[in-house]
């Protein structure tokens, strides 16, 4: 007999463990790249569980039932990723709204620490809300191609017609710079950049920084199971971890290679990339 | 259930990576790492893990759950040892493991 519960649990489970250990491989790619031995592959892991067991601290400067509260949100968002994408595969459109809460996520936690850093984090949170219009646009443009917005749907014409892959790689492309957006050091990871120490994650301690990270693992894991779904169609478990790794180690160097951008020219060239790809899928559709 | 398959998997990895890292660490204790020969008990674990998560159709006696999940932990062992150690006995493990497969599959 099917249990939704035991279900959501094992994916979660699933999403946290995995989504860890991947971005323990990107730490460790970016490092290799570097010529540096690097952290072990479960450090990453190993640092979120770490964080449970931590004394927590409180600033002067919270506001503490939004400095708590929010760690909370960002925990829920993704785990309703996981509920609406692996385990239901429900709308696309939810996942969006899960998106756009993220940002709110960023802004708030950075503003309710009262720290410096938390505050740019905050601005540019704001900034980086252009990252919203790749993804925006791509939902957009999948709509347009399948006519659904339920990824159970795009499942079944990725059955008939083949992967999205060939048929709009553009499209593809500015998912893509979706995930590499989310990727730590990635160019494009304004909100997080290490002149503003670890931005809106900056004050957050104890136990609240592990709810942050144990999110960050999900959300990466989530947003690689969509890109691999939506695109490559009805593929195994096995063959999506193994399309997960490719792609972290692929941002890994992405991230290793490429110094941050500041956030003017980040959210230009992610505007840039934005409208390129979407004439460049537009127009095939139209012809 | 291909889910809850592969969560056992995971949670097998990550114990192996643990008692590696433990390990590695108890027998380098030095600052830096130290250029040795292979070492031969880690090259039979990696080779024998890879082998059992890669072949396990090759012994039909034993469920491939149990063959996978023990392949996986000596895997995630000889891989996640200190940084620096355990590389090239992972890389020869899957090299033989990929040859053996190559060999049963073509």
């Amino acid at each position: 007999m099917y249990n939704l519960m035991a279900d959501i649990l094992i994916n979660v489970c699933l999403a946290f463990l995995f989504g860890s250990l991947l971005l323990g491989l990107h730490r460790k790619v970016m490092a290799r790249v570097q010529l540096r031995p690097g952290p072990p592959l479960i450090q990453y892991l190993l640092h979120s569980l770490k964080f449970f067991f931590k004394e927590s601290s409180w600033p002067k400067t919270i506001s503490k039932p939004f400095y708590i509260a929010i760690t909370v949100i960002l925990c829920a968002i993704w785990v309703t990723g996981i509920i609406v994408g692996p385990v239901l595969k429900g709308s696309l459109m939810i996942i969006f709204g899960i998106y756009a809460v993220h940002k709110i996520v960023e802004h708030n936690s950075g503003s309710s620490s009262g720290s410096p850093y938390g505050k740019l984090s905050c601005v540019r949170a704001v900034f980086s809300a252009s990252s919203e219009l790749l993804l925006f646009a791509s939902v957009a443009l999948l709509y347009l191609i399948t006519h659904t917005m339920d990824i159970g749907a795009i499942i079944t014409y990725q059955q008939v017609h083949g992967p999205l892959i060939y048929k709009a790689p553009l499209l593809a492309l500015m998912f893509f710079m979706i995930i590499v957006t989310k990727a730590p050091y990635s160019p494009f990871s304004i909100t997080t950049g290490k002149d503003i120490i670890s931005g809106f994650e900056t004050e957050h301690f104890g136990f609240l920084r592990g709810y942050i990270m144990l999110s960050e693992s999900i959300m990466w894991y989530v947003l690689l199971w969509l890109f691999l779904t939506i695109f490559f169609g009805p593929i195994s478990l096995l063959w999506i971890f193994i399309g997960m790794i490719i792609i972290t180690i692929i941002t890994g160097f992405i991230s290793a290679i490429t110094p941050m951008l500041n956030p003017n020219h980040s959210v230009m060239s992610q505007l840039s990339i934005a409208l390129i790809c979407a004439i460049g899928t537009i127009i095939p559709i139209m012809i | 259930m291909e889910e809850l398959y592969f969560l056992i998997y995971l949670i097998v990895f990550i114990v192996g990576a643990a008692l590696g890292l433990l390990y590695s660490y108890s027998i380098h204790l030095e600052p830096f790492v130290v250029k040795e020969k292979i070492n031969i008990p880690i090259l039979a674990m990696a080779i024998i893990g890879w082998i059992l998560a890669l072949n396990f159709n090759l012994l039909n006696i034993i469920p491939s759950f149990i063959l996978i999940s023990i392949g996986v932990f000596l895997i995630g062992f000889v891989i996640d040892m200190r940084p620096g150690y355990g590389r090239r006995e992972t890389v020869i493990g899957f090299v033989v493991s990929l040859f053996i497969w190559l060999i049963t599959h073509i």
